[in-house]
Order: structure tokens, then sequence, then C-alpha cells
């Protein structure tokens, strides 16, 4: 349970976000919010495939997440209408914190426009290759990116903390061991994703004492 | 899956000059299911063949002392609605226990329902739900005036969240620009004639709405395909079982001894797959590929029947 | 002292096979030892400690609690259908009767009544699911049909096994059953969920799930992970031929999966129940089987049901304990 990173076999039926290439897609409107140059650069390129006429809301912000961006994220989406699609574009970690918060409002899968510009295990999406639209969700995923191994590197990623129920940034590989800036604790990286929580499940490292 | 339920009509009760209420209670004077808004009560009106004819159940749902369903007369129809509106108080029906394809959306932000002429029962049933609830809704109903069953009572029940139509320029002067400024989370139902579905779809879809908000009725539809008796043949040992109508593939094996093995009875785990020798199959599992479908040399005899009058099984 | 009458023993075959093995609920299954499956609900010998060591743990941890105010109807109609079953199955036990929205509820094993009106919070001392959940043995979870898929949406989860349900809450189905070897790959889930979305109001299917763990440790939750993964890990590492057949239990779920009839939310109910190996073995068909079973499992499935570095010494023990017999 803890040795989190297995052979492609594993990862590829697991929780964590694929992606796949993707299109605009026609919106009544659109709201696109982005984080860091890269996503507003993205997002920029996508909506200008965009049919003219159509009414386009942007807000920039910073390439990390917290509470702030989180707030005014969801006063964006509150105000949307029927018929909007919405473009989340910068780093995955990002990107999925946005889409949290987008679907606890209830807005439905269809709707989001993910476009991740940089991916855990370092680098971005090929050229050419957008990265965008929804993740995979397991079982139905399409267009693999990249290997077991890709997926697993270091990179920014949100880490759960199952004593203080709440998310943190972390630089880290699957199997890594975080500190969670709440409690201090040790943890382990695990390969388990929760899309409502935007992160992956820190178990209490120094449990696993036989292996 | 469809539990039978012996009912009796209660109560005949005319809301226009072509439709009809049924108060339907326990043949045994017990409970009745409770069932979610939007369901349909199937009430089987001809054996030999089975004929079950649909209608959505108005009432709530929640532990109901009686089942009420409003029927149009359709002339020219196959017969089952004129078989409904002879009937009188005290008459048995036989009936098939709610099934539910048109519930509402529990997270839904705001409810926008569309009901055309008879099409507005299960979205009565929709409206009794978010009064007792609490849901945000607004329901716009567009009948004929001399044919709008339960508009009194919807008044009374929704006050301004009722809008009413004489017909169809009135209703899209104003549900045209609704479908355009429905705050994000709108869930859209849709019940009534073929027409308004589709153009209330096509709408919906030019305004871009997700097709996951859009929930729609058609009417005269049930949820499994027509079970028509068929024979089955197994090659093996020579014997011929007649599969009624009411009953599965494997009921009927089953009734005439023949062990097949099987577990959820439901097509969806794959422990009664047998073999065809010949006959086409009309596959109603979840189990087989396509290619194995497509190969007519299994069938999952829970679920699936004949696609013609006979069957042979590597029995 | 495990009661073996009414055990749901997991296996029907000598080989195991991934499927999604779902049967209608409610039907008696006779076994080597006895028999199971008539009731929906259980209130067993262990009731009464069961419920006791779920309260611990909600004091201790409230949030296994999840509400969802959206899925309040499916709340409400998880305590009336739960309450019927309870009193229709154990009449001597349980009471519940109802007119015209008042309802009637009567615990006889806890002692406690209520008098209430269904749909109207004010009326109980806390919401419907975490007053029917206080009440059952089994772990509640609430799923929602949207966009053609089921959300886990709302429950009530003490007992999970190596899952967090605080942590999963709001995934959909097929997202929480990613990490399932071979599974998916097989379209189990797929399957098991279209055949979900299908289910008429009122339905109620049933499906057993198994693993084994060393110690009897009922919440083996990912959230609780502290307590009991530094005893297990000392256990794999310490423990005597004795300690395997007296402490290695097998940990069964019964699972029971209802259309509930009014809100038309699916109520997954989970059912855990432990057996030591030391006790299985006293049920000669069963070891047979089990050695049978564990002697052909694949690696990545033997380590997902927790026995990986386990699996042979159980092997090597249940045969002792037949050649002793």
């Amino acid at each position: 349970m803890t040795n989190a990173v297995h052979g492609d076999g594993r990862l590829r039926w697991t929780s964590v976000p694929r992606w796949t290439a993707a299109e605009l897609p026609a919106a009544a409107s659109y709201l696109a919010c982005c984080f860091g140059d890269a996503g507003q650069q993205r997002a920029g390129d996508l909506l200008a495939t965009a049919d003219p006429g159509v009414p386009v809301r942007t807000a920039v912000f910073a390439a990390g997440w917290d509470a702030a961006t989180a707030a005014e994220v969801g006063r964006l989406v509150g105000d949307c209408y029927a018929g909007v699609r919405i473009i989340l574009a910068g780093p995955e970690s990002a990107v999925m914190s946005a889409a949290a918060v987008a679907r606890g409002l209830g807005a439905a899968g269809e709707e989001l426009v993910l476009v991740a510009t940089e991916l855990p295990g370092g680098g971005a999406p090929a050229k050419g290759e957008h990265d965008t639209g929804r993740d995979g969700t397991v079982g139905h995923g399409t267009g693999e990116h990249g290997t077991g191994e890709h997926v697993a590197g270091r990179a920014g990623r949100r880490v759960f903390c199952a004593a203080c129920r709440q998310s943190f940034p972390a630089e880290a590989a699957l199997g890594d061991v975080v500190t969670c800036p709440g409690c201090a604790a040790g943890l382990i990286v695990d390969y388990r994703f929760s899309r409502p929580h935007a992160a992956y499940f820190g178990w209490p490292a120094g449990l696993d004492l036989h292996r | 899956m469809s539990a039978s339920l012996p009912l009796a009509v209660a109560q005949v009760t005319p809301l226009a000059a072509d439709v009809r209420q049924l108060t339907l209670v326990a043949r045994d004077g017990g409970p009745l299911p409770s069932h979610p808004p939007g369901s349909h009560l199937g009430l089987r009106w001809r054996r030999e063949p089975d004929r079950v004819n649909s209608y959505s159940l108005t009432g709530d749902g929640d532990a109901p002392a009686a089942y009420t369903v409003s029927v149009l007369r359709v002339p020219g129809g196959s017969g089952g609605s004129a078989w409904v509106h002879q009937l009188r108080a005290g008459d048995p029906v036989d009936a098939v226990a709610p099934r539910s394809t048109f519930a509402p959306a529990a997270k839904a932000r705001r409810h926008l329902l569309v009901a055309g002429g008879i099409g507005i029962t299960p979205l009565l049933s929709h409206a009794r739900w978010h009064r007792r609830w609490g849901g945000d809704f607004t329901l716009y109903y567009a009948s004929r005036p001399e044919r709008a069953p339960h508009l009194e009572e919807l008044r009374s029940l929704c006050g301004p969240r009722l809008r009413a139509y004489p017909g169809r320029d009135a209703l899209w002067a104003d549900l045209g620009p609704a479908l355009r400024r429905q705050p994000l989370g709108t869930q859209l139902y849709v019940c009534g004639p073929a027409g308004l579905i589709e153009a209330v779809t096509a709408a919906a879809k030019s305004a871009h709405w997700a097709g996951s908000r859009l929930r729609c009725e058609a009417f005269g539809v049930s949820a499994d395909g027509p079970r028509v008796p068929f024979r089955a043949s197994l090659v093996l040992t020579g014997r011929q079982v007649a599969v009624a109508a009411g009953e599965t593939l494997l009921e009927a094996l089953e009734r005439d001894g023949v062990a097949v093995p099987s577990q959820c009875r439901g097509g969806v785990c794959g422990e009664c797959r047998t073999p065809v020798s010949a006959g086409p199959v009309d596959h109603r599992d979840l189990v087989l590929s396509a290619q194995e479908k497509a190969s007519g040399q299994w069938i999952m005899p829970c679920v699936s029947r004949a696609a013609g009058d006979e069957l042979e099984l590597s029995l | 002292m495990t009661e073996l009458s009414d055990f749901p023993f997991p296996l029907t075959k000598d080989a195991y096979a991934y499927t999604a093995n779902l049967e209608p609920g409610g039907v008696r299954r006779e076994t080597a030892a006895g028999a199971w499956g008539e009731t929906i609900t259980r209130a067993g010998p262990d009731y009464e400690q069961l419920i006791e060591e779920r309260a611990r743990i909600l004091k201790q941890d409230p949030g296994r609690l999840i509400r969802d105010p959206a899925l309040a109807p499916a709340g409400w109609d998880t305590l009336r259908y739960l309450m019927r079953r309870l009193a229709a199955d154990y009449p001597a036990d349980f009471e519940y009767a109802e007119a015209a929205g008042r309802a009637r509820w009567v615990n006889h094993r806890l002692g406690t009544s209520a008098d209430f009106t269904l749909g109207d919070p004010a009326t109980l001392p806390c919401g419907p699911l975490e007053f029917i959940g206080r009440q059952v043995v089994e772990d509640l979870v609430l799923l929602d049909e949207r966009e053609g898929q089921l959300y886990v949406d709302a429950g009530l989860v003490t007992f999970a096994s190596g899952w967090s349900f605080p942590f999963v809450a709001g995934s959909t189905f097929q997202e929480i059953h990613g990490p399932v070897p071979r599974a998916n790959a097989a379209g189990v889930f797929t399957r098991a969920e279209a055949f979900l979305l299908r289910l008429p109001p009122g339905a109620a299917y049933r499906r057993v799930n198994w693993a084994f763990q060393p110690y009897r440790v009922l919440d083996h939750s990912m959230d609780a992970a502290g307590d009991w993964m530094p005893p297990a890990a000392r256990f794999l590492g310490e423990a005597t031929d004795d300690d395997i057949a007296r402490h290695v239990y097998l940990r069964v779920e019964l699972q029971h999966l209802i259309r509930l009839e009014t809100s038309a939310a699916v109520l997954f109910l989970i059912d855990t129940r432990f057996l030591a190996l030391a006790d299985l073995a006293r049920v000669p068909a069963w070891a047979a089987r089990l050695c049978a079973v564990l002697a052909d499992l694949p690696d990545d499935v033997a380590e997902y049901k927790g026995l990986g570095e386990l699996r042979p010494r159980v092997i090597d023990c249940l045969r002792r304990r037949r050649a002793a017999d």
C-alpha cells in the first residue's frame, strides 16, 4: 500500500489524472481562469479559435493555489450561466484544484476544459499536443500521456494529510516523504488521487516497518 | 426485475374531453411501493400477446395511499388508451411496479421543467416533490386551452413558478430567451410530444447546454424492449422449451427442469452464458462484447431473447 | 468466539476470478457450516458491541460522517428503508410504524425510541443518516446519479478496509475503484455501474468481498493506519505458526446495493465479518476451498487481498489443521 511506485501496469488503472488532447468546445460563453504565464498563454491560444462574438471572461492568477485564489475562482464560476465552458489552464495541481472548486459548485465535467502546462514528472506536454480537455478518468482513459515513470516523478503536487484532512503543496515524486505544514507529520505520497480534494493521499511515514 | 402489482380502480375522474385520471389502489388493500418523482407505471391491457402501456405517476410517490395516472385517449392507437378509458371503479388492473427513468437531478441548483400537453404528468410529480423539499423550479406548461389537464391544481401548487401557455408560439417567446439566462447548474427537463422534445433538445444544444443537463421523457417508450414469446430447441437433448412473453429464457428453462447456472439474473455477471447453435439473438445483456454478440454464438438467457421465433441452444 | 453458522463464506468455486459477482439480495444461501443471506440488514449477537465501537470511532473522528444537503431526501429514504428492514427482520428487537408522515421507532436492543416527522430534521436529535447510521452495524454510502455516472456523495463509514471515505467523498464510482488490480482491465466496474444505474426503485442486490488481515481490527481504514499498521507490520515479522492460526482473520464484506424508493439514490450497505483461520479450519470444506483458491491467486491480487508474504504460511496453516483432523 505504501509502496506507491509500481510498474506501469498498476498506475494505468488508478485515479491519477491523465491528459488527452482536445479542442476548444463551442459555447455560449467562456470563462478562462489562468494560473501563471504559461497558463495565460495556452488559454489565449485556445480562445483564439473561438467563434467571434461569443463573450469571454478571463482572470489571471499566479501559478500557485491558495485560499484567496479558491474564493475568487468560486465567485467567478458562481456567476456563470448555463452554456458556459470554463477553461482552467496552468500547472496540473492548480488546474485540478480549480476544477474541484468548479465541480463543488455544480459544474459538470463536460463544462470544464482542463489545460495542464506542466505535468508531474517535470516538463511540459509535447508541442502540438494541447493536453487540454477532461483528464481521463480511470477505466475510460484514452490517449494515455507518458509512462508510469513519467507521472510518478518529482514535481509540484498537492498532498492530502490524513490527520489534518487538509491539502498542501509539495515537490515530490510518488513514494517520497513530505512534511505536513499543519501537524508536522511525515507523509508518504501515495498514487491515490482524489478529485474533490485535488490531492494525492499522504500516508503517515514510518509505519511500514517490516518492509 | 419487473414485479407485477395487482391493483384495482378506486376512482375515474374526467380531466378534459379525452383525458381521464385513474386512481388505483392495491387490490388486497395493502400498501403500495413508493417511487421517485417522474416514475411510470405499466398497465397490462392485453394478454396473448402481452401488451403493457406505461403512464407517468402524477403523485408525489412518498408512501402513497393510491397511484394516480392521467391518460389521454389516442384515437387510432393500438388500443391501450381505449382500454384505459373504458375502465370503471372496482375493475381489477394488472400493473408492473413503478420504474424510474425521469427523476429530478438531486444536486441541480435550479430545475427548469417544460411540459407539452399530456406530458405534464411526470412534471406534476416533480413539482410536488420540489414543493415538499424546497427546490427552486419553474414549470413551463404549454397545452391547448381546451385540454390542459391539472392546470388549476398546478396554479395553486406552483403559484408564480408556473408559466402556462395556450400554444407553442407563446411558449417559445418566453422559453427561448429563458434558456440563455439560466445559472450554471440548472437542470432542464422536458416531457411531451416528440416535436416538443426535439425542439427543446435542439434549442438547448444551440445554447450549448451540456448534454447531461437535459433529461427527456418521451411517451410510448417502455424501459425494456418488447417481450415476444418464442421457442427454444435444446439440440443436445432434443427438448423443446416454450418461452412465454411474461418470462425470461432462463426462467422458462428452469421451469422445464433444465439446469443453467445463474447469479445476478440481470445480465451483468456472465454466469448464465449459454452456447447458441442457431437463431438470431436479441441481446440485452452487459457482458458479451460486440464481437461475441455479432457472432451469435452466445446468449445470456437471464435477459436476452430470440430475435425471431426460435433459438437453438447447445444444451 | 466466532459464529460459524451464519458466516457468509465468500468462495463458491475453487478458482478465483474477477467478476461483478452481483446477485439478488435477501436470498438464503446454504454453506458447509449453515446458511446466511435471508436478511439485508443484520442485528446479531455482536450488535451492541459494533454500535458502541462505531460511536467511539465517530467521537474520535466525526469526519467519518459526511452529509450533503442536496441528498437530504436520500437520507430520509435511507432511514425509512433501514428501520423497515430491521423491524421486519428482527421483530422482537425493533419496531417501526408510520402514518401520514409521522413515524415511531423503537430500538429494544439499545433501549431507545423516537417519535418524529419524516422529512423534518427538527424532530430528530441529528440528521436522518446519522440517526439510523448509529443504530445499524453496516457502513452506509449514498450514491447519486448524474452525468450518466454514480457519485459517492454522503455516508457514514467507520469500518472501511484499505480506503478512506473522507478522502474519496465526492468522487465517482469509477475513480474510487481505480486501484483494484485486474478488475478494471476486465471491465468489471464499468458493467457493475451500468447495472446499478438500471436498478428499479426498491431493488436490492448484493455481493461479497474478502481479504485477510492480522488481528481483528474493524477500523482498517487509511484514516486509522497509524493505529493498525505498526502492529500489523510487527506481526508479519514475528508471527509463529500458532499466531497465524489465531490472529490472521478472513475479513468478509457482505455488501448490499439498493435503489431507494423515493429519492432514486443508490444506498450501499457494507456489513463486515471476521473469521479467524483457526475457526475457518474447523470447516473442512472451507479450508479445502480456500487452499485451492489461494494456491492459484496471482501475486498482485494476493497482495491486494492482504496476503502477500503471508500467503504460503496461511496455506500451510490450513493444510496442517486439515491433516490434524
